[in-house]
């Protein structure tokens, strides 16, 4: 963990900076998802009569 | 250096009430938008949830004002500034966090309930026995985590604000928590998180600039800086320490591990956030909201990195701790590379960012009370006279502010209440989010098992937290200063247990028609017309 990797910055650090990159990347995999499952939801609704503002 | 020192010495005399303007501007700004609000707020809808109209953005913004604690701003760039990289473990714990509440509660919650947690656990449940132990948890919750904001808050202010005894401070803050909440419901509430959000991630970006420029803005520089720290250890040795290695605060890992998931299953539990997400109109701006609280909780977090390792470089971990402890690093700093001025706004940042978490938590007690235990489990799921729940959830509101000012002078200042954060999120996680999954996801659930989960997972977090190190010291019976690692399987297990052991079923019709409601949104709480 204490291996330095560019300059004086180590692997610890990178370790933990790189949590806040995959929070992110998974943020935006879910999201990218959930807008495939509103248009399932959407069309679904249409289907059985409800209209999006229902 | 001893010029420089000097003028700030000579400055601060000069200039006492810099800080004390600013925050009361603040304060001003935040009773215009009260009275704008009481104005407007009429129904339960208005007073609960904002009339469901606040957008994706500005929820977002409120989401993280509700939840970047004066703990996280000024306590975690403190513990950056004397033991260095175990401090940061905090900021990325408080962040990733944020994925629990997006991938599996902000959506279904908003759709299938109304105002609070319990609306999602009744749904499909017997309303009574579950409401009142949901609400005894969020109790719980709030006034445990209230404590401890306001005892923080006594602390902070004076000595942020010369002059200011801690009895008057805790005043302060109590009463203005309750003005926002007993005149301006919800919606004066968000705006007040709102721009809490907009100065402490404008004061982090600065402060951040400024300790940038001190290194010419060459980060590899920064960085090179912080491998030999010197300081003075409890021995009076001198020690030069790599602020950047790991261990220099945990000792043991269990006790990370333990953090780490009453962070990550608390949040997702947490009453006062869970109530921010029926103040949007549907569940995709649920959903996006999340994501623009993760934008700004990430991006505040990674700050914290320049502000706290600045502190350690720039001013030492000596020097913090001759100059008011880890709580003023970051105002300290501020002092050193903005002078005068800038010491004044980062102190009015704290005040703005610990009255918008009190807010936030006065709003959840007092939303869970009137319409879990009043209305629902008291009155049976109706309201006798129009209005009755606004009104109770006003005069709650007032009761816990008082109470919470009561508690909070009675404690003293002297008393270390770091615990009380910690039990909050051990319950949240280990007594909501259990039976908030399981009503969600798992059919054969049932009210034995939703009761069972609660009060266990409530019951053991208490009791563990009362015998941990933190309370017992050197005699400590339980080792760890969280209790989740243990508590948390406590409160599923005990859901499972309650629901495979009771003969009472679930029906599954009703099952079925939560899972829609979740999914689609049909038949979901829609926003108010003005």
């Amino acid at each position: 963990m204490k291996q330095k990797v560019i300059g004086d910055v180590n692997i610890a650090y990178l370790f933990a900076l790189s949590q806040f990159g995959m929070a992110w990347i998974l943020a935006l995999v879910y999201v990218i998802a959930a807008t495939g499952w509103d248009r399932a939801q959407r069309a679904l609704l249409e289907k059985f009569g409800f209209t999006s503002e229902d | 250096m001893n010029s420089l020192l000097s003028t700030a010495v000579a400055a601060a005399t000069e200039v006492d009430h810099t800080a004390l303007w600013m925050f009361l501007i603040f304060v001003a700004a935040t009773l215009v938008i009260t009275y704008f609000s009481a104005r407007r707020s009429s129904g339960a809808s208005a007073y609960f949830a904002a009339g469901r109209r606040i957008t994706g953005w500005q929820n977002g913004l409120a989401v993280a004002g509700d939840y970047m604690s004066a703990a996280s701003f000024l306590g975690i760039a403190g513990m950056i500034a004397m033991n260095g990289y175990d401090g940061f473990l905090y900021s990325v714990g408080f962040l990733v966090a944020y994925l629990t509440v997006l991938f599996i509660v902000a959506e279904p919650l908003r759709n299938a309930g109304k105002y609070t947690m319990a609306d999602v656990l009744a749904y499909r449940l017997s309303p009574r026995p579950v409401r009142a132990a949901a609400s005894v948890s969020t109790l719980t919750v709030s006034i445990f985590y209230m404590i401890a904001q306001m005892v923080g808050a006594g602390l902070l202010v004076r000595q942020l604000i010369p002059g200011v005894s801690y009895e008057v401070a805790v005043v302060g803050v109590g009463v203005l928590m309750v003005v926002y909440v007993v005149f301006g419901g919800m919606l004066a509430t968000t705006w007040v998180q709102i721009i809490k959000a907009v100065l402490l991630m404008s004061g982090s970006l600065f402060l951040t600039v400024l300790v940038l420029r001190e290194y010419q803005f060459d980060i590899g520089k920064f960085f090179s800086s912080l491998s030999a720290i010197s300081s003075t250890d409890a021995n009076g040795q001198k020690i030069v320490r790599d602020f950047l290695t790991p261990g220099l605060i945990f000792k043991n890992p269990w006790d990370q591990i333990s953090l780490g998931m009453a962070l990550l299953f608390g949040t997702a539990g947490l009453p006062h956030i869970l109530i921010r997400f029926y103040t949007v109109p549907d569940a995709k701006t649920a959903r996006s909201s999340v994501v623009w609280a993760m934008v700004i909780i990430g991006l505040f977090y990674i700050m914290t990195t320049f502000f706290g390792f600045g502190a350690a470089s720039l001013l030492g971990p000596d020097y913090v701790q001759a100059h008011g402890g880890t709580n003023m690093a970051a105002p300290e700093l501020a002092r050193r590379l903005g002078g005068e001025i800038f010491f004044a706004f980062i102190s009015a940042v704290a005040f703005a960012t610990i009255l918008a978490v009190v807010a936030g938590l006065t709003i959840s007690a007092s939303t869970s009370f009137a319409h879990d235990f009043f209305t629902n489990v008291i009155h049976h799921g109706k309201e006798h006279k129009p209005g009755e729940e606004v009104r109770v959830a006003r005069i709650t509101a007032f009761v816990v502010g008082a109470a919470a000012i009561i508690i909070a002078i009675v404690l003293g200042p002297s008393v270390n209440v770091a615990f009380l954060v910690g039990l909050a999120f051990a319950v949240a996680a280990s007594a909501n989010l259990p039976v908030l999954l399981f009503s969600i996801f798992w059919k054969r659930f049932n009210t034995t098992g939703a009761v069972t989960g609660l009060y266990a997972g409530l019951t053991s977090s208490i009791i563990l937290i009362l015998l941990s190190p933190d309370l017992m010291k050197e005699n400590a019976l339980f080792p760890l200063k969280n209790p989740a690692l243990v508590s948390i399987p406590i409160g599923f297990i005990a859901a499972i247990l309650g629901t495979l052991l009771s003969k009472n079923t679930a029906s599954d019709d009703k099952f079925t028609e939560l899972q829609v409601r979740a999914n689609t949104g049909l038949g979901s709480e829609k926003a108010t017309e003005h």
